[in-house]
């Protein structure tokens, strides 16, 4: 008798509500809020999507929606072409979400996202500063990384519901 | 096992490649991407309705939580308003008691109270500037239908201009402290040192008449004493400067609307040379008289008699 491992069945479809998520995401990322009398920025949103992104797909499928929805934030931005689909890429590649192990709930949300946002930050001011010269203003950087802390809880809670009432962990 | 290692290789491959064709757009696009942060961005337009719509429901929390904190407040601010009435209704008892009291000993010791500046006021423009080598006067724009009369003090907004020399109907004219012919009984507000105040036609007029020389030093405030009984006591003068000079304070700055102070004078300059020539005619005594200098002025004899 031999024994067979449970193999993880990857599911593209897992990819469509990330996708569009992103690509919405991507949308609204050069706008800033103003709450307070402060103005956020939402630019770190999609960053936050991509923290979160399926586990059951593929992964090139997914590099490649990644790249494609990096193309389109730097379009929307008009912010240097290449630069998100490289953080977005490179988010991705360090935390391999296709290779993690399953789980679900808010801890294990938090942590990706913490990784991707630490990863993400570095890289985008590495290549804001070798296209501009400059380093990103740490004023900007700061309130939208609380926009983006605070967007996690939101996401994870409505990713977990959906993925409660369909069956299909996709964290 | 095997399967973790072929997605792991499998993945690796195209994420390398993806990330290298990210760089290399991003270094050839490194030029193209700098002229577009230098441009103006044309989706200003496009992005202002939709972060409208974005900032809505934070707005609303926003604005109910600062009507929260408004009511908070405004409950706050009514007590200590209450408290604050409560404390200035005490305050006012004390002040009219106090006041009552004043009253019944002016009574007692029969004190005429006169140098007070009347409440009562006229305003008027300075509608031209008639000054000359020889005379320091405005022509102002109320006259007697406006209850203009001679004497009657003129006040800019920094202090005595003048007083009234003549009334005409709709017009009048006023003699300035600074001309040659303007004498004003004043006193330093810091010692209560008295002096006449006399007109030079320059800048600055000259104190004469010191009782005590002690009593003026640089910088003492000046106003006028009252002791004239033409001007009342306490209107704004200047400033005293070296050698016994005042710096008027009117002339800081320009002079365009003014104040006249309506104020009945203790004793008028015909009654004052009547009660004079009576004084002569009953006495062999020589007749007093009055200074070259003080001649245009009111003198300050009326003021000891009548005190």
């Amino acid at each position: 008798m031999v024994y067979v491992a449970p193999r993880i069945v990857r599911r593209n479809g897992h990819l469509v509500p990330a996708a569009i998520a992103l690509f919405l995401a991507g949308l609204i990322s050069p706008l800033h809020i103003i709450v307070f009398g402060l103005s956020w920025p939402l630019l770190w949103v999609p960053l936050a999507i991509v923290g979160l992104w399926p586990r059951q797909a593929s992964s090139l499928p997914s590099s490649l929606i990644l790249f494609v929805a990096g193309l389109w934030i730097d379009w929307v931005t008009l912010g240097a072409v290449g630069q998100w689909p490289l953080v977005f890429v490179a988010v991705y590649a360090f935390t391999r979400p296709d290779l993690a192990e399953p789980g679900r709930g808010l801890v294990r949300g938090l942590a990706r996202s913490a990784s991707a946002l630490l990863i993400g930050f570095v890289l985008f001011a590495l290549s804001g500063w070798f296209i501009y010269g400059v380093w990103p203003d740490a004023g900007v950087v700061a309130k939208g990384v609380v926009v983006f802390v605070l967007s996690l809880p939101v996401i994870i809670l409505l990713r977990d519901l959906i993925a409660g009432r369909t069956g299909q962990d996709d964290f | 096992m095997v399967r973790a290692k072929s997605d792991r290789s499998e993945g690796r491959l195209g994420l390398s490649l993806l990330m290298i064709v990210a760089l290399v757009m991003l270094v050839f696009g490194r030029d193209a991407a700098q002229d577009r942060r230098a441009s103006p961005t044309l989706t200003d337009d496009i992005q202002a309705p939709v972060a409208t719509v974005l900032s809505r429901p934070f707005r609303a929390i926003e604005e109910g939580l600062r009507s929260r904190e408004d009511r908070r407040r405004a409950h706050e601010e009514n007590r200590a308003l209450r408290r604050e009435l409560a404390s200035m209704r005490r305050e006012r008892d004390r002040l009219m008691a106090m006041q009552d009291r004043l009253a019944r000993l002016e009574t007692t010791l029969s004190i005429r109270v006169n140098g007070d500046i009347p409440s009562q006021r006229i305003t008027a423009r300075v509608v031209s500037d008639p000054g000359s080598p020889f005379v320091r006067s405005f022509l102002l724009s109320a006259g007697t239908e406006d209850g203009v009369e001679a004497g009657y003090a003129v006040m800019s907004d920094a202090g005595l201009v003048g007083h009234v020399l003549s009334a005409g109907q709709r017009s009048s004219r006023v003699l300035r402290l600074d001309d040659l012919n303007s004498r004003v009984a004043v006193m330093s507000v810091r010692s209560g040192a008295r002096a006449i105040l006399v007109g030079t036609n320059e800048g600055t007029p000259t104190l004469k008449f010191i009782a005590n020389s002690e009593g003026w030093i640089e910088g003492d405030r000046v106003v006028t004493s009252g002791d004239d009984g033409q001007l009342p006591m306490g209107l704004p003068v200047g400033r005293v400067i070296e050698k016994a000079q005042v710096e008027l304070g009117y002339r800081k700055q320009s002079v365009d609307w003014v104040i006249l102070l309506p104020f009945e004078p203790m004793a008028r300059d015909e009654d004052v040379e009547a009660r004079m020539q009576e004084g002569l005619s009953a006495s062999d005594e020589p007749a007093l008289t009055p200074e070259p200098e003080l001649a245009p002025a009111p003198a300050p004899a009326p003021v000891s008699e009548a005190g």
